[in-house]
């Protein structure tokens, strides 16, 4: 199964775990979710995510001026974004659940 | 990396100014890193613009683009434009500084067309103050304007430097002519009949190269027309008393077959030789020759 349609899936709650870890700007992000793991997620997407969480209130954001380059964009998450966090997870994780017992079951090893 | 900024952002063109600037805003500051990072081409890590724009406007919850119809000509040109200054204005702080100036220039250069409009004298201070004013409360409350209202902003201040450009410096440099400045738009009729430089000509006259009056020529316009049109002052010719020599004989078609005939006799006449002549000529001859 391709993976990039997975992570379609879960972006939002993807992004969400990392800027609830800490706050970010858009590359530093697409790098954290690369580093844990999920290597298919598209620049433009995670970019795109941002901007749609930040729209619906979920993210702060704010920018860093600097020196010498160009300003940059951090987000961070605010209450609602947590909200939103914990019940996706939790929906995510019920469903990891069932999906793990499934292929179990199966006999399907990692 | 600018240029790649640039194309997603035209890419992203048809969405609201505010959109394309959260969208890309600390983009090149990103694509910087990932540069550095990566050591390749923006392009072979992310595609072209336009696939990442349009994969950031999907994942964005954004609609697909809007393809050509909605932009027309003149509307495409005044958002590249708009989008152009908003990338100059992103480099250079300074800029942003001096839009204050700007606003205030442009009032100045309203209340003056306006003025010159109406009829009155474009340079009053009143006036300027008063434009000037108008002008930066706009240019402040236009800060938060988007989508049509900043296009039509936009296409203002181009009119005001369009007309800046074309009407108020030539204006300004040259008081010669019809002038707005002079706050008397005057529109004189044309003067009937024949005319140079507005004012009439009663009648003219036609020399060849060796300075000979050319009897009943005719005289045609660019158009084709004779002038005048109405053929009454102008085709006869009044030698000038005397400045201009006296008319010569026709021409030597008719001149050497029979001394007999006036025209013969008057050319003769005219050679200075040996017919009878007027005395006038005679003592002008013998004056000049002792």
């Amino acid at each position: 199964m391709d993976s990039t349609q997975l992570v379609k899936g879960v972006l939002d709650l993807a992004v969400l775990a990392v800027v609830a870890e800490e706050d970010g700007y858009g590359y530093d992000i697409v790098r954290r979710l690369r580093a844990a793991g999920l290597a298919d997620v598209g620049d433009a997407s995670v970019y795109g995510t941002l901007r749609r969480l930040y729209s619906a209130g979920a993210l702060t954001s704010y920018v860093v001026a600097s020196e010498e380059g160009p300003h940059r964009k951090y987000y961070g998450i605010n209450r609602q974004g947590r909200a939103m966090l914990d019940l996706q997870g939790k929906t995510w994780k019920a469903f990891a659940q069932a999906m793990g017992g499934l292929l179990d079951t199966a006999g399907v090893t990692p | 990396m600018r240029g790649y900024v640039a194309r997603v952002r035209v890419a992203l063109g048809d969405l609201p100014a505010d959109d394309v600037d959260e969208l890309t805003q600390g983009m090149e500051a990103d694509l910087a890193e990932l540069v550095a990072e990566s050591g390749g081409r923006v392009r072979d890590r992310l595609g072209t613009p336009e696939a990442y724009a349009a994969e950031l406007r999907s994942a964005a919850g954004l609609p697909p683009r809007v393809v050509a119809s909605a932009s027309t000509g003149i509307g495409d040109l005044v958002r590249r434009l708009r989008d152009r200054w908003d990338d100059r204005v992103r480099r250079w702080a300074w800029l942003a500084d001096l839009v204050p100036v700007w606003w205030v220039f442009r009032g100045i250069i309203g209340a003056w067309a306006v003025a010159g409009l109406l009829g009155r004298d474009p340079h009053s201070w009143l006036m300027w103050f008063a434009g000037a004013a108008i002008s930066f409360w706009l240019g402040r409350a236009g800060r938060a304007w988007t989508g049509p209202r900043r296009r039509l902003a936009t296409t203002l201040n181009v009119v005001t430097v369009l007309v800046t450009l074309l009407v108020v410096v030539p204006s300004e440099l040259t008081h010669s002519g019809p002038d707005w400045s002079s706050g008397e738009v005057v529109y004189s009729p044309p003067t009937p009949g024949l005319a140079y430089d507005g004012f009439p000509v009663t009648g003219y006259f036609v020399y060849d190269a060796q300075g000979r009056p050319v009897p009943n020529a005719r005289v045609f316009d660019q158009d084709g027309h004779p002038l005048p049109p109405q053929g009454a002052n102008t085709n006869v010719y009044i030698p000038p008393a005397t400045i201009a020599p006296l008319p010569d004989a026709p021409g030597p078609a008719e001149a050497p077959s029979s001394s007999a005939t006036p025209s013969a006799m008057a050319s003769v006449g005219g050679s200075g030789a040996t017919t009878p002549v007027p005395s006038a000529t005679t003592q002008a001859a013998t004056t000049k020759a002792s």
